[in-house]
This record gives structure tokens, sequence and C-alpha cells, in this order.
């Protein structure tokens, strides 16, 4: 995938409708169930789900003003964006790094080879920064950078986009113009019950290039 | 088992000792006074007003959270068993009482002081409680107990493995299992794998809680305060391990405190006296030498240890009755309640 850089504000680039998105090169990204094997050792009975995954396909695009890398997804969904039960879950979704070459997308990391993860939730207006170095030991960073999100709903579609300022790492993954690094992409069905590892996932990580 | 941040779960760690409590299902009298010394020590909160850490309810009935026993969890032969989350109405709802109405709009003759869900904002349909004292059994043999219950701070706490972010703890000094909530996301997993649903999610902090055995009161040396505050002198709490305390005499030495559904494989570290009931009527009307309650009903929750327990209660009972004494039944009695606590006795005013 690559962020081609526009001439926009930052503002155009967090409105999921501007025309600026346009001048996108969009990918089908196609999403599947994430493997529950793998956090077995984690939690056992979070591994019994068998009916997650209910999302399986995700628009994604990208780009950037020289500021600001902006990162557009969009994926048909029932909207559940309210805790209204006990029992009740919210949409969300997530764009994941790799902080180092080599650390694996499935496990979100491992031991020495953090990722870096931005995860919007439908009921929390703020995202938030995730550095993972495997499922056990996510952690969830506020105010460590200046990321965005701005979500709509709309003709059964949610529309996010998620964005942070290029330049900056301190313990994050570092974006930058000329760039390149690798992206992953996961997302949340609420009215499935899907969070924590039940989600939809991209599977391992891609290219991501910034371009200059 | 203690966590081991950034581990596995081979890496757990068992805990040193084990804080236990016994509660004595013959004496028990449904006055909820553990419920509410609990309530208003800690579910006083927004988002926990549907929490009973501690309650009590009528056997038969549905139970706390409603139909517990049949959503899920724990493990079979090692396994673990897929749950289901109790809703709000489940865990008791929250009900809203028209007091302004009645008492200060001058309609207290007119209008009825009633309830109003607060889930479904009309007359509730269920609620913490609704099925009290309605028992089981047929005439003349109706029956029931209340049944006192509280998270379990289990030996094999499945919350624990059921949590993958590494929330949830047992301390090593004393086995009380409880919820980092810095660290806990809400995924509710251990809600699910709590085959007691003694876990509950608070959907305002969006964190899941539960009973924490009023831990600051026991590092004070205070029992925890629904044990504290059981005017039946029906629990007994204690290390497991401690010889002198009633609770290793109960559990271990007089082996008649049995665990809660041992059967769903998570090691429950509250055991009950089980109930020997009422002597039922026979077909004449005759008073028999027979419990009302079956059997079968009481070995569905205890396990078949019931009928070895009970036959040891009725023989001790005997003896004392026969002035003979018996050990046992001095400690169930407990005419000091300090001989309850097992060194947890400091007073909760003057030491917190």
């Amino acid at each position: 995938m690559k962020a081609k850089r526009i001439d926009a504000s930052n503002d155009a680039l967090l409105d999921a409708a501007s025309p600026v998105w346009a001048g996108a090169e969009g990918e089908s990204v196609s999403m599947a169930p994430t493997p529950l094997m793998l956090v077995k050792e984690v939690s056992p009975f979070l591994a019994l789900s068998q009916d997650h995954g209910a999302v399986t396909s995700l628009r994604a695009a990208a780009l950037h003003n020289g500021g600001m890398l902006a990162i557009r997804l969009q994926w048909a969904a029932p909207k559940h964006d309210r805790i209204v039960d006990l029992d009740s879950f919210v949409d969300g979704a997530a764009v994941m790094f790799p902080v180092v070459r080599g650390a694996p997308a499935a496990t979100m990391g491992a031991r020495g080879k953090p990722t870096n993860a931005w995860y919007w939730k439908a009921n929390t207006p703020a995202p938030y920064e995730v550095v993972a170095e495997g499922f056990a030991s996510v952690q969830r960073l506020a105010g460590r950078s200046d990321l965005k999100a701005a979500a709509h709903y709309r003709d059964g579609q949610w529309n996010l986009v998620l964005g942070r300022s290029l330049g900056k790492a301190d313990g994050l993954v570092k974006l930058e113009a000329g760039g390149s690094t690798k992206i992953a992409f996961a997302v949340w069905s609420g009215g499935n019950s899907e969070r924590s590892g039940r989600k939809s996932f991209s599977g391992e990580f891609v290219d991501f290039e910034i371009l200059k | 088992m203690a966590y081991v941040p950034g581990g596995s779960k081979k890496e757990l760690r068992k805990a040193d000792r084990q804080l236990a409590t016994v509660i004595d299902l013959n004496k028990c009298l449904g006055c909820q006074t553990c419920s509410v010394a609990c309530k208003n020590l800690w579910t006083k909160r927004p988002g926990t007003e549907h929490m009973r850490w501690a309650n009590v309810t009528t056997y038969p009935g549905k139970g706390y959270p409603r139909d517990y026993e049949k959503k899920g969890g724990g493990f079979r032969d090692g396994e673990p068993q897929p749950g289901k989350i109790p809703s709000v109405i489940d865990s008791g709802d929250n009900f809203q009482f028209n007091h302004n109405e009645v008492y200060y709009e001058g309609k207290g003759q007119s209008v009825r002081l009633h309830p109003v869900s607060n889930v479904t904002g009309k007359e509730p349909e269920w609620g913490y409680n609704w099925d009290e004292d309605q028992g089981g059994g047929q005439w003349p043999n109706p029956y029931f107990f209340y049944f006192a219950r509280m998270c379990n701070h289990c030996t094999k706490p499945a919350c624990l493995e059921a949590c993958p972010t590494g929330a949830i703890f047992k301390r090593e000094k004393d086995g009380i299992v409880l919820i980092d909530q810095d660290r806990c996301k809400g995924h509710r997993h251990c809600v699910e794998a709590c085959p007691y649903k003694a876990v509950y999610f608070n959907p305002v902090a969006q964190k899941s809680e539960k009973c924490i055995l009023c831990f600051p009161r026991i590092d004070k040396g205070i029992a925890n305060a629904c044990n504290r505050q059981c005017t039946g002198r029906v629990r007994a709490f204690g290390y497991l391990d401690d010889r002198d305390s009633q609770v290793h005499k109960l559990v271990a030495k007089w082996k008649v405190a049995l665990p809660l559904h041992a059967e769903y494989g998570t090691g429950p570290n509250v055991f009950y006296v089980p109930p020997m009931g009422a002597r039922g009527f026979g077909s004449d009307g005759e008073i028999t030498d027979g419990s009302r309650i079956p059997l079968d009903v009481l070995e569905g929750l205890f396990g078949p240890e019931v009928r070895r327990v009970l036959d040891v209660l009725r023989t001790e009972r005997a003896k004392m009755k026969a002035g003979q004494g018996s050990e046992l039944m001095d400690i169930l009695i407990s005419k000091k309640w300090t001989d309850r606590f097992g060194g947890f006795t400091n007073d909760p005013l003057t030491q917190s």
C-alpha cells in the first residue's frame, strides 16, 4: 500500500468524505477470522470462539500532506456504537505497524519485537496508541502521540480516518515521508460480540510506502 | 496463581496460603445483612448499581445472577467451557422508585410506591431475589433454604485463565483474586469464564469488577464485611491451613463444609455446611425422621459427600442433645463471635 502526498489540510484528510480522498489509491483488503490457536496459551477461554470475524473485507487508503499521515478505513457492518447492556460490545478498528523489522503481525509482535497499533472504538472519541510485544503485553498509551480519529457511519458502512503526525517516534513506529514500513488491519464487529482476539484480521504485514 | 506480567499462563505461581469462608446454611436466615454490608462498602459507584458481590437468594430458585448455573464457564475434565454474560436484568437491575411522588408531592394516599426497571423503564419482570421464598417441593413438604454467595477466590480461577491482558491475579500471600483496574480492558472473557458468574461488568468504567474479599480490611486484620457483619454467626473465615481456625476445623478436620459445584473445576474456597432441613410429614401427617430437602437436590449442589456430612451433623447433634457435648456443635454455635474469624478480629472502626 502507498500513501501519496497531496496538498490538503489536516482537517480535509481527517474527513473520510472529503474530495481529497479521490486522489488516494484505495485497496480492497480481505479480512479473515483471527486464528485463535495463537491465543490459546494466553486465554484458553478466548480461544473457544467459533464465529468471530464477521467483517470479511475492508477498503483501505492512505494519504499525507507532509505533516500528517492519514489512513482511511471503510467497511460494511451493522452499527454498534453503544454499550446498551452488560453483554454488548462496540465496533472497532485498528491499524498496526512493526516497530522493528521482523515483528510478527499475527501475534501482535513478540518479546523484543514490538508492534505499534492505532486503535479506535466506536464509543470512545479519542483513539489509542497501542504497543505490544505479543498478545499478553498489549499496552494502551494515551498522550504518546497526536493520534486523531474521525468516524462516521453512513448507508450501512463505517468510514474511519486515523491520522498522526509524521516524524515522531518515542517507542512508536517511525513514519516519515519517503520512508517505508509495513501495515496490517483489524476490525471488530460489536454486534457479533467481537473484542480482544475475537476479530477480523488482514493477515501478515504488507509493505507500506509513504511517498515523498 | 500470580500472573507474571508479559509471561504466559504456564508461568502462573500458586498462592502460598489461602483464605477461605465457611457458610452454615442451617443458620442463614436470609436477612441480607451481608449483601448490604458489601453494597455499602464497594458497589455504590456509578456503573455498579446492579452488582451484588455478596448476595443471598432462595434455593431452589434461579439464583443470582439469574440462572448463573446455566450460563457456562469453568472447566469440564480440565477443558475450559464457553460461557455467557448475564444481562443487567439477570444481575438484578437497578430499580427506581417514585419516592418523590409518594412522599413529597402530596400523593401519599392516591399513588402506590412502586419500582420501575432502570433498563426497560417499565414495571420490572425480574430483579434481585425476585423468587425469594418460593422454594420447591409439594405440600405437605415444601422446602427452601437461603443461599449466601460471593466470589469463591478459586484455587484455579477461570477468570484469571480467561483474561488475555494479564489484569487478573491471585495474591500469593493469601489467595485473594483481584482484577487490576488499570490493566483491565473490559473484554469480559472473565465474566464468560467464571462458572459462578461472580465477575461483573461496570458499563460506566468499561471494566470488569468483582469481590475483593475486602483486602484493605484483611491487610489490617479485619475480617471481610459480609463475614464480619453476619448477624447469625453463620460464617467462619480464616486461612485454610491455620489449624486453630474454624475454617480449617470445618473443612479439613470435621469435613462438614463442602464447595459449591466442585464439578466446575475451579477449586472454590467458599465452603458450605449443607442444610439438614426441617423434618418432613409422612402420608398420614405424622412427622418423620427424613428431611424435607431431597438428598439429590443437595448432591446437585455440593456433590456426593453430602450424605456423609448430614450423617455427621445428625450424630453430633444427637450427642449434644444427650448432654455428651460435641466439638463440632460448639464450633457451629460459636458462643464467642471472635472464634469465627481466624484471628481477623480487629475492629473496623478503630483500625480503618
